[in-house]
C-alpha cells in the first residue's frame, strides 16, 4: 500500500504505508481514511523530507537489529545546523518521536562542555546584556562552576 | 450670560461665515478619520498575513503557540498560501542571520533543553536574554531535579523557584559526600572542621553509641579512625531535603560482606555562609525482615 507525499516545494514522493506511518501525524490521517489522494506537507521541503523519509524507511528495514540503526542514526545526524534546524521542524511537525529525540540529542552534544561564548559562536546567538546584568548572571549561575 | 446671548448675536449676524467653517471643519475631521481607518485596516491586513506566517512556520499539530487558529483556515486559498509561503521564505533568509535556538517553537526548544546537564542548561542561560529566559524555565529544572536525584518531592513548590532548589540540593548532595570522602581518608582536622562547633550536635554510630556535643562527637571520630577497618563502602539512595537554613539527608551504606549495609541520616545546619554537620546517625539496615545479629563498627 503506497501513499503520496507532496513536500512545501510541490514535489511527490511515493512511499509504502509502512514506512510513512513512522510519522504520528500521517498515521492519523491514514486512520481517519484522508490518505486517498496526495497528502500535502507545507511544512517540509523536499530536500527535508527525502531525508526524514530516508529515515522512516532504515528504521523499517533495521528495526530488528539495534547495532546497525544506531550506528546509521549517528551517521544520519552529523548534519550541519541548517539542516538539523530543519529536520527538528520537520520531525515535530510530522510527530516522529525517535528522529525528534535524535536530533534534539545532537543540540545537547553540541553544546556540551562549551563555555557561554562558545555557544553563542555555535549557535549564532547575540549576547544582549549589559555589563551589570552580566555581572549577575555571572554570580547566578557561579553554583554549576565549582565542580 | 450677557456674554452668552452677546455671542449668539454676533454669530447669528453672519449667517454664511459660520456654516463655512463648521462644514470645513467637518470635512477636515472626516478626511483626517478616513485616513487613520487606511492605515489601520492595512495593519490589519498586514497583522493577518503575519498571523498566517506564524501558523504556517511554526508547528501545526493543535494549535501551537496560543492562537493564531483563525488564520489557518484562510490560509487554505491559494492565493494565501502563495503570499505565506513567498514570506516564509522571505522569513527564512531574514533569519539565517540570527540563531537557531532563538527561533524553535517553545515545544520543541523545551524538549531540547530537557536533554541538557546543568552546567549545559547554566551556561546556556549566560548567552543571552531569550536564552536566559528559555533555560531558565521552571519545569525543565523541576525534570532535571527528577532525573538527577529524586522523583520524590514532586508535590514541592520550592520558594525561590526550581533552579535555586536544585543548586541547593547539589550544594548539599556535594557537602554530603564531602563527609564520606573525610572518612575514608580518615582525617581528623577535616572531620573537626565539618562539624558545627556547638553543644546540640549528637552522632550516633553504627554502634549503636550515642554522643553529645562537639568535643565528645569528635573525639569519637578520632577513635573510630584508629580502627583497622576497610572504609571502601559505596553510598546509595542519596535523598536530601534542602530548607534555606537547614538540611537532613538520608542514604545507605554498603561497606563489605561481613558489616552493613546501614540506613544513615545526615542532619546540616547553614551559618556564616557554609553548611555545618549537627547530627549524622547510622543504624543497621535490616534486610527482608530479619534483624542480623552482627558485630558492627562505625
Amino acid at each position: 500500500m503506497a501513499l503520496e507525499l507532496k513536500s512545501s516545494d510541490n514535489k511527490i514522493f511515493e512511499v509504502e504505508e509502512l514506512v510513512a506511518v513512522q510519522s504520528e501525524t500521517i498515521k492519523s490521517l491514514v486512520e481517519d481514511g484522508c490518505a486517498d489522494n496526495v497528502i500535502p506537507l507545507p511544512n517540509v521541503d523536499s530536500k527535508t523530507l527525502e531525508l526524514v523519509l530516508d529515515w522512516c524507511k532504515n528504521h523499517v528495514d533495521m528495526k530488528l537489529d539495534e547495532e546497525k540503526l544506531k550506528e546509521y542514526e549517528d551517521k544520519f545526524i552529523e548534519v550541519d545546523q541548517a539542516v538539523l534546524y530543519d529536520l527538528l521542524l520537520a520531525a515535530n511537525y510530522l510527530n516522529i518521536k525517535d528522529l525528534l529525540n535524535r536530533a534534539c540529542q545532537k543540540v545537547a552534544d553540541m553544546l556540551k562542555g562549551k563555555t557561554p561564548e562558545q555557544i553563542r559562536e555555535t549557535l549564532n546567538i547575540v549576547n544582549d546584556f549589559s555589563p551589570e546584568e552580566e555581572e549577575e548572571i555571572r554570580k547566578e549561575n557561579l553554583w554549576a562552576f565549582e565542580e | 450670560m450677557e456674554i452668552a446671548s452677546s455671542f449668539t448675536t454676533v454669530l447669528s449676524s453672519q449667517p454664511f461665515f459660520v456654516p463655512t467653517i463648521v462644514t470645513a471643519l467637518c470635512l477636515l475631521l472626516t478626511l483626517f478619520a478616513f485616513t487613520t481607518v487606511r492605515s489601520i485596516s492595512s495593519k490589519a491586513s498586514k497583522s493577518v498575513v503575519d498571523g498566517c506566517d506564524f501558523a504556517a512556520s511554526a508547528n501545526k499539530k493543535g494549535g501551537g503557540g496560543g492562537g493564531g487558529c483563525d488564520c489557518v483556515c484562510k490560509c487554505t486559498s491559494p492565493e494565501m498560501v502563495e503570499k505565506v509561503n513567498s514570506a516564509a521564505v522571505i522569513a527564512a533568509e531574514r533569519q539565517t542571520g540570527a540563531s537557531m535556538m532563538e527561533q524553535l517553537v517553545p515545544e520543541i526548544t523545551t524538549h531540547a533543553l530537557s536533554y541538557l546537564d546543568y552546567p549545559s542548561l547554566c551556561r546556556l542561560s549566560m548567552t543571552n536574554s531569550l536564552m536566559r529566559k528559555a533555560a531558565n524555565d521552571d519545569n525543565a529544572w523541576k525534570a532535571l531535579y527528577h532525573k538527577d536525584f529524586t522523583w520524590e518531592q514532586d508535590s514541592v513548590t520550592p520558594a525561590n523557584g526550581w533552579k535555586a532548589y536544585y543548586a541547593a540540593t547539589r550544594a548539599i548532595v556535594n557537602i554530603n559526600t564531602e563527609f564520606f570522602n573525610i572518612i575514608r581518608e580518615r582525617s581528623l582536622p577535616a572531620m573537626s572542621r565539618f562539624w558545627l562547633n556547638a553543644d546540640f550536635v549528637k552522632c550516633v554510630h553504627a554502634s549503636g553509641e550515642l554522643f553529645s556535643g562537639y568535643n565528645a562527637v569528635i573525639q569519637s571520630w578520632q577513635l573510630a579512625f584508629t580502627w583497622e577497618q576497610g572504609v571502601n563502602f559505596q553510598v546509595r539512595d542519596v535523598r536530601a531535603r534542602v530548607m534555606s537554613e537547614m538540611a537532613w539527608v538520608s542514604m545507605k551504606t554498603f561497606v563489605d560482606m561481613d558489616s552493613g549495609p546501614f540506613n544513615v541520616t545526615n542532619t546540616f545546619e547553614f551559618h556564616n555562609g557554609r553548611w555545618y554537620m549537627v547530627h549524622h546517625h547510622s543504624s543497621v539496615m535490616t534486610i527482608d525482615g530479619d534483624v542480623e545479629q552482627q558485630l558492627v563498627h562505625a
